[in-house]
């Protein structure tokens, strides 16, 4: 069960996001519960990822904005980033240990976006294909993560 | 970056600064709830220098939800990072009790450890008593062990080392020298050549018995056994543990070797080639079968089984032969018994498997099917 804290300020930021979209690289796809949205991100222009379209969901935990959403790609193509698991799963400071209520839904999709920009490279993360295995479709928040690549 | 499991690590990632990427009128909205200024009659917080501003009650929930994650207790906001001034009432009382609880929680998981490994020296202690006393018999059993009051510290650390010595002894050349050692113990008197042979000479030359067994058995119907094995197809392994060796040499290679052995016998020819091509040292996936050794979960079962019940069935084969008038003399004890009811047991089950795969190996040839040949 969602909060009332939640529930207030998911509505708030839902209804945001559909009156004042942030740009026209990010689009809400679907909401079939105020917990589970749908995100549609497009890569920016002049990029590694220019128009690639992408999915992300987002779930939203009973205690958002105190915990952060659990952040992952779905969908049949998922990008190739040396950030970015072939299951999905980001490797992302902000969706984990660096997480803050002043962050939004929007803001994550701006920060996975300018993420994809910087990339200089199209190739998967390290070990991709073992981290996969182990995790499968498990929650990211599940993984320990460690964050020691400023680059990309 | 890439996972790392369970290892405190310097934060430092892509974007690891948390950007505040809302617009500017971020600045007449709670932080945290995102309400706007003014909507409803709230007390509202200006903590810090910046333009973050937020009501109380919010920020009070994101504190308490910081300190679950972070024991320093500094909380700070996330856009001009300065630590939030926390007041609250202090009590040393509470501030002990809060360690208390901390430093228990945290020794819970070495607690259960422990009492976890307890309980398996106790059964291990259990077994090993039981196993002197099916091996000793009755009377001489209770003279080894003693009363229970009584126990020496030595007899509380041989005991449960009777099991682990019993399996261990199973799994490889080398620790099967290791004595049944631990038996030995159990029976503190001095070496002395005689017949019949008191525990520790038995228990001494057990080892020394079994390999030159094993000698003999490879030099005479062992052979026979190697030649029907070869000449059968490789038994079905159901689930298989690999001790080392390498991954991609798959079960396949186990059967493809099989097979290369069943040829040998057929056609001498082709094997000889496929040695060549295997003797190559840059070729993938290579002969390295030999480093491989593949346990079958079906074969770690029946040995598991076999050594802890080893005790009993020698115990059984000792009372069996102690009908037989040569083993009826009083100066053969219960231990004498059992130990060659045991080796008796061992003789029997090899003879038995050679049969077994004579059989077999007789059933296999033998058979053709039925019908009209022509050629």
């Amino acid at each position: 069960m969602l909060t009332a804290l939640s529930t207030k300020r998911l509505m708030r930021e839902l209804n945001q996001l559909i009156k004042n979209p942030p740009s026209s690289h990010v689009r809400l796809l679907s909401h079939e519960t105020l917990d589970k949205w749908k995100i549609q991100i497009i890569g920016a222009d002049e990029t590694l990822y220019a128009d690639e379209k992408y999915i992300l969901q987002f779930k939203f935990p009973n205690d958002y904005p105190l915990e952060s959403p659990e952040v992952v790609f779905v969908g049949d193509c998922v990008p190739v980033h040396p950030h970015i698991y072939s299951n999905g799963h980001i490797c992302l400071s902000i969706l984990y240990q660096q997480w803050s209520p002043a962050l939004t839904a929007e803001a994550v999709c701006i920060s996975i976006l300018s993420m994809l920009s910087s990339c200089t490279q199209k190739k998967p993360p390290k070990r991709d294909a073992i981290y996969v295995k182990r995790t499968k479709t498990a929650s990211p928040k599940k993984t320990s993560w460690r964050f020691d690549d400023d680059n990309v | 970056m890439s996972m790392q499991p369970a290892e405190p690590q310097e934060l430092a990632g892509p974007s690891a600064q948390p950007q505040i990427l809302q617009s500017s009128s971020a600045a007449d909205k709670c932080w945290i709830c995102l309400e706007e200024l003014h909507k409803n009659k709230r007390e509202w917080l200006y903590p810090c220098k910046c333009s973050l501003i937020c009501h109380e009650e919010c920020l009070l929930h994101w504190v308490t939800e910081s300190e679950r994650h972070s024991r320093s207790g500094v909380v700070r906001c996330p856009q001009c990072n300065m630590p939030y001034k926390i007041v609250q009432w202090r009590s040393t009382t509470f501030n002990m009790l809060h360690t208390l609880y901390y430093v228990v929680d945290r020794a819970m998981p070495f607690f259960l450890a422990t009492i976890g490994s307890m309980a398996v020296v106790v059964a291990c202690t259990a077994y090993g008593a039981h196993a002197v006393m099916t091996v000793y018999g009755p009377s001489e059993g209770r003279r080894i062990l003693g009363g229970a009051g009584k126990w020496e510290q030595a007899r509380w650390a041989w005991l449960p080392m009777i099991p682990m010595t019993l399996i261990l002894s199973r799994f490889q050349a080398g620790v099967a020298y290791m004595p049944l050692s631990t038996l030995l113990m159990a029976a503190p008197q001095p070496l002395r050549m005689e017949w019949p042979a008191s525990p520790s000479l038995t228990l001494t030359a057990l080892p020394t018995i079994s390999f030159v067994y094993r000698y003999l058995w490879d030099m005479t119907l062992g052979r026979l056994e190697r030649r029907w094995d070869s000449a059968l197809p490789p038994e079905k392994q159901g689930m298989t543990i690999r001790l080392f060796g390498r991954r991609d040499v798959d079960q396949e290679d186990v059967a493809a070797d099989a097979q290369n052995d069943v040829g040998q016998i057929d056609r001498p020819a082709i094997p000889q080639q496929q040695q060549h091509i295997h003797g190559l040292p840059d070729q993938p996936g290579g002969r390295n079968i030999d480093a491989t050794i593949v346990l079958s979960g079906a074969w770690l079962c029946r040995t598991l089984v076999e050594s802890l019940l080893l005790p009993v069935i020698s115990s059984i084969f000792g009372a069996m032969i102690g009908r037989l008038p040569f083993f009826r003399r009083p100066g053969l004890s219960h231990f004498s018994r059992a130990m060659i009811g045991g080796c008796i047991y061992f003789v029997v089950k090899d003879i038995v498997r050679v049969l077994y795969k004579y059989l077999l190996y007789r059933t296999r040839s033998s058979r053709y099917i039925q019908g009209r040949k022509r050629f």
